[in-house]
C-alpha cells in the first residue's frame, strides 16, 4: 500500500497528544502571520507611491527591480534564524521499504508550504497588478513575475541548506553572521553597490524573457543541493539537530557568592548552556540598543514617558524574560532539586540576586544615553529601583501560578511552548503598573512626586526583601506538589 | 530512621497506596517487590516530600517530611531522570550535589574514586554534558549522586534497571558495602528479584498499594518470592 507521506504527517498533527496545546500557541502564531502578511499587504499597495516619490528619475519597474535585493537578503537572514528546518518522524520509515528518496522529497517538498513563501506576494502582487502589468508587455511581465517567485524559492532552499550547514558547527554559524554583515557593510558604504546589480538581474530577464530559464535551473540546482544533502545523511546520528558541545566554564566561582551560590551558579549554567535560556539573554542584550530607536528627541526634548518606557525595557528586560518562566526553568529536575539538601529560600534568594545583578549591569550600560539626555541618569535609576524592589516580588507572585515545563533544548524565537495565559498577562502589573502609576501621580502632583514614590516603592522592596522572600519561600513550599507533578504531565 | 503512620495516597478517591504502620531501622538495607502499579515509586515519592500524603504522615528521624524541609540534609535519592541535570558534565553534577551536602572538591574527588570501576572510564573526567550520555550510564550517575556524602538515608527506585550484567553485579556490591560500613539506611525497589533478594535484609512485597508480606531475608526467601510472582501459592 504506497501512502502518501503527507497521510502519516496528518495524522502527527491531529492525533498528537496536546493537540488543543498546539492549537493555542499556533493561534498566537496564526495571529502573527495574519499581522505581517497585513502589513506587507499596505506597504505593498504603497510601493508605487513610495518609488514614485523616491526614485522619480527612474522607471518604476527598476526602481522596484532595486529594491528586491534588500527584503531577499534580510528575508535571507531572518529564515536562518527563525525558520524551522523540515522535520519529520523518518526513524520509524528508515526501516520499512519506503525509499530514501521519496523521504527526502517528501521533506523537502512539504517544507514549502512556509509562511516565509507566502509573505512576499502580499508585497509583490499589488504592485505587480497596479503598476507592472500595465508597463510591461505580456512576455516580459510574465517572465518577470516568474522571476520573483522563482526568487522566493531560491532563497527558500539556499536558507535551508545553510541552516543545516550551520546547524553542523557553531563556527560556520558565525562565519554566516560575519558574512552577511560583511555584505550589508559592503552594500552600505556602497564599497560595491550589489543592491543595484541585483536588481539589474531583474532588469535584464524583463528585456530577455527567456532568461527566465538561468533561474528555473537555480531553483531546481537550490532543491538538488538539499535533496544530496538529506539523502547522504539518513543515520540517525547525522540528521538529528544535536550537536554535541563541549564546556568551556563551570561559573564555580559563583558558589561563593553566599549560600545560595551554587545554586546561583547552577542557574547561570542553565542560561548559557541551553539553547532557549541562552536566546532569550542574548535578546535581552540586544534590547539595551532600543533607546536608539526610541529616544528620538521631540523637539529638541526626548518626553519624560519615553524614557520610563525605555527604561522598563532595557533594564528590567531579562528580569521580565526570565521571570516569566521562573521557576519553570527548572522544571525538568524540579523533583531532583526538590530532594537535593537545598532549601527552597535559596533557589528564591538566587533567582533575587540575578534579577538585582542584572538590573544594575543594564542600567550602568543605560547611562550611555546620556549622550541623548542626561536625565536618563535618575529616570532609570528610578525605574530599576522599582524593579528590583518591586517587580522581583510580582514575577515570583506570578511564578507561583507556574505549571507548565520548559524544554530547555528548543529556540526561543517565536516559541510558544511552556507559555500559558500568565506569561501573557504578566504585562499587566509589571510594565502597564508601573507606567500606570507614574502616569498618574504625574499629572496629579508632578513628576518628581511620581518618580519619588516609584523610587520609595522600589527601596521598600529592597530594603524588606529578606522577610518578602521568607513569605515566598512558603508560598512556593506549600505549592511544590503542585508543581511537580504539573511539569511532569506537561 | 523511617516510620510511617496511617499512610495513605489516593487519586480521585481510588486508593493507590495504603501503609497503616511501618517502621524501619536504622541500617536496614530495605526491598520492596511489586508489579507495576503496585505502589513503589509512589512510596519513595511520599518519602521523598515529591507528592502530598491523602492521610496520615512519614517521619524520618522523627522529621515531618511535609512540615519543615531539615531531612533534606541527611537524605540521598534516585528515582528517575528528573534527578539528573542534563546540562551538567557528570563531575559538576557531582560537585554540585558533594557541595550541597557540606563536602569540598577533594572530599569529593575521593570518595568518586572508589566508583572509577563502576564507572568504566566512561562518566568521570569527561567534557560531555550528561545529556549526551547513555540511559545506563546517566542511572549510573544518578545511583552514585545519591550516595554522595553518606546521607543516612539513601533512596532508589529501580537502580538495577537500563544496567548491563557487570554492572549490576557491580552496584549489588556496591550497595551492600556502603550500606553496611557506612550503617546507612536504603530504601530499594526493583523489579529482578535476584538482584534486590541479595542485596536487602529485609523485603516487602507490595501488591496494589498494600504491604501483604513482610520478611527478614532468609535462604529460602528468593524462591519464596518467585514463587509468590509465579502465582503457585497464593497467601
Amino acid at each position: 500500500m504506497k501512502r502518501n507521506l503527507f497521510y502519516f504527517a496528518w495524522r502527527e498533527l491531529i492525533r498528537s497528544a496536546n493537540l488543543r496545546k498546539n492549537m493555542a500557541t499556533k493561534g498566537v502564531l496564526i495571529f502573527i502571520a495574519i499581522y505581517f502578511s497585513f502589513m506587507a499587504l499596505i506597504v505593498g499597495f504603497n510601493l508605487s507611491e513610495y518609488i514614485e516619490n523616491n526614485f522619480p528619475s527612474q522607471s518604476p519597474i527598476s526602481a522596484f527591480n532595486s529594491l528586491i535585493f534588500i527584503y531577499i537578503g534580510s528575508e535571507f537572514v531572518i529564515r536562518i534564524m527563525v525558520q524551522n528546518l523540515p522535520t519529520f518522524g523518518f526513524k520509524a520509515f528508515l526501516i520499512v521499504p519506503v525509499k530514501r528518496k521519496r523521504i527526502a522529497r517528501y521533506m523537502l517538498n512539504k517544507s514549502v508550504f512556509h509562511f516565509f513563501n507566502i509573505l512576499p506576494l502580499f508585497l509583490i502582487l499589488p504592485f505587480a497588478l497596479k503598476v507592472a502589468i500595465n508597463i510591461l508587455d505580456t512576455y516580459a511581465f510574465i517572465a518577470w513575475l516568474a522571476s520573483l517567485l522563482l526568487m522566493i524559492f531560491i532563497n527558500h532552499f539556499l536558507a535551508i541548506y545553510v541552516k543545516w550547514r550551520t546547524n553542523e558547527s557553531t563556527m560556520l554559524f558565525y562565519g554566516f553572521l560575519l558574512f552577511a554583515f560583511g555584505i550589508f557593510t559592503i552594500d552600505y558604504y556602497n564599497v560595491f553597490d550589489i543592491t543595484a546589480s541585483f536588481g539589474k538581474i531583474f532588469d535584464f530577464i524583463i528585456l530577455n524573457p527567456l532568461l527566465i530559464v538561468v533561474f528555473i535551473i537555480s531553483l531546481i540546482g537550490s532543491y538538488f543541493i538539499n535533496y544530496k544533502y538529506l539523502i547522504n545523511r539518513f543515520y540517525l546520528d547525522e540528521l538529528s539537530q544535536k550537536k554535541k558541545e563541549g564546556v568551556k566554564h563551570d561559573f564555580s566561582w559563583l558558589n561563593q557568592v553566599g549560600e545560595y551560590g551554587k545554586m546561583l551558579s547552577l542557574e547561570v549554567k542553565m542560561i548559557v548552556r541551553n539553547k532557549r535560556p541562552r536566546t532569550t539573554a542574548m535578546m535581552s542584550v540586544l534590547f539595551i540598543f532600543y533607546g536608539l530607536i526610541l529616544y528620538k528627541p521631540d523637539n529638541g526634548e526626548v518626553p519624560e514617558t519615553i524614557l520610563v518606557i525605555g527604561g522598563m525595557f532595557m533594564i528590567g528586560i531579562f528580569g521580565m524574560m526570565y521571570g516569566q518562566f521562573f521557576p519553570a526553568w527548572h522544571s525538568r529536575y524540579y523533583p531532583f532539586l526538590m530532594s537535593q539538601n537545598i532549601k527552597m529560600k535559596q533557589i528564591l534568594q538566587s533567582a533575587f540576586f540575578l534579577i538585582t545583578v542584572t538590573n544594575i549591569v543594564f542600567y550602568l550600560f543605560s547611562l550611555a544615553y546620556i549622550l541623548i539626555t542626561p536625565k536618563v541618569l535618575y529616570i532609570h535609576f528610578v525605574v530599576m529601583l522599582y524593579n528590583v524592589g518591586v517587580n522581583t516580588f510580582v514575577i515570583f507572585a506570578l511564578g507561583l501560578g507556574s505549571r507548565k515545563a520548559i524544554d530547555l533544548e528548543r529556540g526561543a524565537m517565536f516559541n510558544y511552548q511552556g507559555s500559558g495565559a500568565a506569561q501573557w498577562l504578566m504585562v499587566f502589573p509589571i510594565i502597564l503598573g508601573p507606567l500606570a502609576l507614574y502616569g498618574i501621580l504625574s499629572a496629579i502632583f508632578g513628576s518628581v512626586v511620581a518618580y519619588s514614590t516609584l523610587g520609595v516603592l522600589g527601596l521598600i522592596g529592597i530594603i524588606l526583601h529578606p522577610r518578602l522572600i521568607d513569605y515566598f519561600t512558603k508560598k512556593y513550599l506549600s505549592k511544590k506538589h503542585i508543581m511537580i507533578s504539573a511539569y511532569k504531565n506537561s | 530512621m523511617i516510620q510511617t503512620i496511617n499512610l495513605q495516597k489516593a487519586y480521585n478517591g481510588t486508593i493507590v497506596l495504603d501503609i497503616p504502620e511501618l517502621i524501619i531501622k536504622k541500617g536496614e538495607v530495605f526491598g520492596i517487590v511489586g508489579n507495576n502499579g503496585a505502589g513503589k515509586t509512589t512510596f519513595f515519592s511520599l518519602v521523598l516530600d515529591l507528592i502530598r500524603a491523602s492521610k496520615g504522615k512519614i517521619f524520618l528521624n522523627k522529621i515531618d517530611v511535609a512540615e519543615t524541609e531539615d531531612w533534606k540534609e541527611f537524605t540521598g535519592a534516585y528515582i528517575d531522570e528528573s534527578f539528573t541535570i542534563g546540562y551538567l558534565t557528570p563531575n559538576e553534577y557531582f560537585n554540585f550535589i558533594g557541595e550541597l551536602r557540606g563536602m569540598n572538591a577533594n572530599d569529593i574527588s575521593i570518595f568518586l574514586d572508589d566508583f572509577k570501576e563502576f564507572f568504566n572510564d566512561e562518566i568521570l573526567d569527561k567534557k560531555k554534558f550528561i545529556r549526551d550520555l547513555s540511559k545506563g550510564n546517566q542511572k549510573k550517575l544518578g545511583v552514585v549522586g545519591a550516595l554522595l556524602g553518606y546521607p543516612e538515608l539513601i533512596v532508589l527506585d529501580e537502580p538495577f534497571a537500563n544496567l548491563d550484567p557487570s554492572s549490576q553485579f557491580k552496584l549489588r556490591k556496591i550497595i551492600k558495602e556502603f550500606a553496611a560500613k557506612n550503617n546507612i539506611t536504603v530504601l530499594i525497589s526493583s523489579h529482578d528479584l535476584d538482584n534486590i533478594t541479595d542485596v536487602c535484609k529485609r523485603l516487602v512485597i507490595l501488591e496494589r498499594g498494600k504491604i501483604i508480606k513482610d520478611v527478614q531475608k532468609t535462604e529460602s526467601t528468593l524462591s519464596e518470592l518467585e514463587e509468590f510472582f509465579t502465582g503457585e501459592i497464593k497467601e
